[in-house]
């Protein structure tokens, strides 16, 4: 039987919050770790002493660390008791400070290597700086766009400014929850890809939106306004917070695709609440659609003055159930 | 220094002071001798909360003869929409009170008639001719329940040319005298107290509907009076509407549309054009309303025609945002009546694009049916033209209290009253 050697192991360092920090040939035995630069591992790390173990191989292969007398000790788990020394088996752990020390065999199996999505074409893109800038400054002018089309006076430039500022503000706050959420998971903020993408959302939703009511218009479907729009502003969440979850995580695609459609679901669902909520009740004012004019499509389906009005026998039809249903007493 | 004006000065202040004085003795003798005569006939009457025996509301009263006491039908409602919640009582000139049966009433000219097992006062006669305008007449009742008030003030004529005829009364009436009497110099009836513009801006129901009335007493026994009050009103609504549905509406022009006038005397209309400012469009609009109303309950008015057109035309706005402005524009409408959901059903809608008279626009027709009243309904239509990329007419229309044929029969009418004007008529 071959003896083993301190040289079949390698050492991972891994820092406070759980990210491989460097991973550490170990060559000769006994190897000392600590802060100081003479030490064979040096460890930034300010609760670590400047020599604080040392790593041995013993007969049966595992190894053996001792404390070497350091202020803060050695332990099994973070916080766990101070141990004068420890014997680990491969991929063993244990906490020197605020350090984890992990110790790997050179011959462990790792996982096959994962497809890079961040090499397609749409998330390398996401990931350039001219783009990003695009991708913020569009939604951003379409929203001016929209406040110079419902001004029907004239206006300084800057007023125009003040709708879009508002949106603004609230998605530079959702994209810094997603960067706050990539940086504790992935440990990496991508703040303006995530403020790219909620851009990209707002002017796709601002986009169907508009496309929507007219085509259901030009065909007499007002009436599907609101869940047509909410299908396709449910479709644009879902791609957008996937994207968001590739940036911010490190789930499979799969999993990605699942919580964007949870959370996307949750936003729909309160959409139809603060839509709907409500909606039984009495409302002494008529509401209709205020939709008037498709430019180009007016003369599609028109009726006659007394087609119209002969479809009234049916509402009043309806407001005598409606007189039924609650009789005044 | 002046002094040449002086005499002829002090003359004229003397003169006017006697003359002031003068007048004031008359004004009191008028008055006291009323208020001495007629105090008897005067109550006060005081609907009672059943459970807990206190007052919901108060007006004024009087004997019309037969012990019959004629209040206003606002004073008495909650008697007849809510009976088994409120109770009437009488309170005398010398504060006795007793309890007050509610026999008949006339809702359309807000008048009522209640009787006493066991009390009777001295009966008012009703005049046999109206005062002349500008004659003193007194209206007596219980402002702010402080008490018997006399308010003399003056006649100024008939307003026949409303819906419901209300004789205007110059002199205050105040919160607590609706339903008490108007006399003339004679002490005999000539209205009845029902509402106030303040100002001194006043209204009387003529006598005439409390003789009308009274003679209804005896025919109309042991009623259901909400059936009474649909009854009323579905008479009313044909009634008045007749003449406004008989023939087409009367046109004006508004830019190059033309579009529902001033219907009848009735109706109060008003026009104004956008002065120059910052806006990017010019509008001109035209609006015409019924001033009259029947009472229901505190926030149920009903009988009301309105009507309201806009013209917008815009050089500078392109049609995106011109007719983005008018779809912001098309929800601001305006109900008055605001009953709520006990005494109105919600507002059902249709709408759609339609071709009227050669001009295609977008129309709403709205139906809301009252609960109370049997088989009335409140019509509304919007509409918007979309001929034009740079201009547009907006008209609004509500009919409260109608039959649902005679609200629609009023927006076909409507409708066919809206049509472009021919070339060079403009």
């Amino acid at each position: 039987m071959m003896m083993s050697t301190l040289s079949e192991y390698f050492l991972e360092v891994v820092d406070r919050s759980g990210l491989v920090r460097e991973r550490v040939s170990l060559d000769q035995s006994p190897v000392i770790i600590g802060r100081a630069y003479d030490c064979q591992v040096i460890i930034d790390d300010p609760y670590v002493c400047p020599q604080h173990v040392k790593v041995s191989l013993v007969e049966n292969g595992e190894l053996l660390i001792e404390d070497l007398g350091s202020v803060n000790g050695l332990s099994v788990t973070k916080h766990g008791a101070k141990q004068s020394q420890l014997q680990l088996r491969p991929g063993g752990d244990c906490f020197i400070g605020w350090t984890k020390l992990r110790f790997r065999r050179r011959d462990e199996q790792v996982l096959p290597a994962r497809h890079d999505h961040s090499r397609q074409l749409v998330f390398s893109l996401l990931q350039q700086p001219k783009f990003l800038a695009i991708l913020i400054i569009f939604p951003f002018l379409q929203l001016m766009f929209s406040s110079w089309l419902e001004e029907a006076r004239q206006v300084e430039p800057y007023t125009l400014l003040v709708a879009p500022a508002t949106v603004y503000i609230f998605l530079l706050i959702w994209a810094l929850v997603w960067s706050v959420v990539g940086k504790l998971l992935v440990h990496r903020a991508c703040f303006f890809t995530h403020f790219a993408l909620a851009s990209v959302m707002t002017g796709l939703i601002l986009i169907a939106d508009s496309v929507i009511a007219y085509v259901l218009f030009m065909f007499d479907m007002d009436l599907l306004q609101t869940y047509v729009q909410l299908l396709i502003s449910f479709i644009i969440t879902v791609v957008i917070i996937y994207a968001h979850l590739h940036f911010a995580s490190r789930t499979k695609p799969k999993s990605q695709l699942l919580i964007a459609v949870l959370i996307s679901a949750m936003f729909t669902v309160f959409s139809v609440y603060i839509e709907y909520e409500g909606d039984d009740e009495f409302s002494s004012s008529p509401e209709y659609s205020v939709y008037i004019k498709p430019p180009m499509f007016v003369f599609g389906s028109t009726q006659t003055t007394d087609e119209f009005l002969s479809g009234m026998d049916e509402v009043e039809r309806e407001v005598d159930t409606l007189k039924k249903a609650k009789k005044f007493d | 220094m002046y002094s040449y004006l002086k005499r002829p000065l002090l003359h004229y202040l003397s003169f006017t002071l006697v003359a002031l004085f003068l007048s004031a003795h008359q004004v009191n003798a008028g008055s006291q001798d009323t208020y001495e005569k007629v105090r008897p006939s005067v109550l006060q009457v005081l609907i009672l909360d059943k459970t807990s025996g206190t007052k919901s509301s108060f007006g004024s009263g009087f004997f019309a003869g037969d012990g019959y006491i004629v209040t206003n039908f606002h004073v008495i409602s909650d008697l007849v929409f809510h009976p088994e919640r409120h109770r009437a009582q009488y309170r005398n000139a010398d504060d006795e009170r007793g309890d007050l049966t509610l026999l008949y009433f006339d809702v359309v000219n807000d008048l009522a008639v209640l009787r006493s097992d066991n009390y009777q006062g001295p009966g008012l006669k009703i005049a046999q001719q109206p005062p002349h305008n500008g004659e003193r007449i007194y209206a007596m009742g219980h402002p702010h329940d402080l008490g018997l008030s006399v308010v003399e003030g003056t006649y100024n004529g008939l307003l026949e040319d409303k819906l419901i005829p209300r004789i205007h009364y110059t002199g205050s009436l105040n919160p607590g005298m609706s339903g008490g009497p108007a006399l003339d110099k004679d002490n005999n009836l000539v209205g009845v107290n029902v509402s106030g513009m303040g100002d001194q801006v006043s209204f009387l129901v003529p006598a005439r509907y409390v003789s009308e009335m009274l003679n209804n007493v005896k025919t109309y026994q042991n009623v259901d009076f909400k059936k009474l009050v649909s009854q009323q009103l579905d008479i009313h609504q044909k009634t008045y509407l007749q003449p406004i549905l008989n023939k087409a509406f009367n046109q004006i022009s508004l830019g190059p549309y033309l579009v529902p006038g001033k219907l009848t005397q009735a109706f109060e209309c008003w026009g104004s054009t956008s002065e120059p400012d910052e806006r990017l469009y010019n509008a001109s609009s035209h609006k015409c309303e019924t001033s009259d109303y029947i009472y229901l309950s505190a926030d149920d008015y009903t009988g009301t025609i309105e009507y309201k057109h806009e013209y917008f035309e815009t050089e500078k706005l392109g049609v995106q945002r011109f007719y983005g402005f008018l779809e912001r524009h098309f929800p601001l409408i305006h109900v008055t009546t605001d009953a709520d959901e006990k005494r109105v059903t919600s507002f059902v809608c249709k709408q759609g694009l339609v071709e009227n008279n050669k001009l295609h626009m977008k129309l709403v027709s709205c139906l809301r049916g009252h609960k109370v009243v049997d088989g009335l309904y409140d019509a509304f239509i919007i509409l918007t033209t979309v001929e034009q990329d740079d201009a547009a007419l907006y008209s609004v229309a509500m009919v409260s209290g109608v039959s649902y044929e005679n609200g629609i029969a009023f927006q076909r009418l409507y409708l066919d009253a809206i049509s472009m004007q021919a070339e060079g008529e403009e």
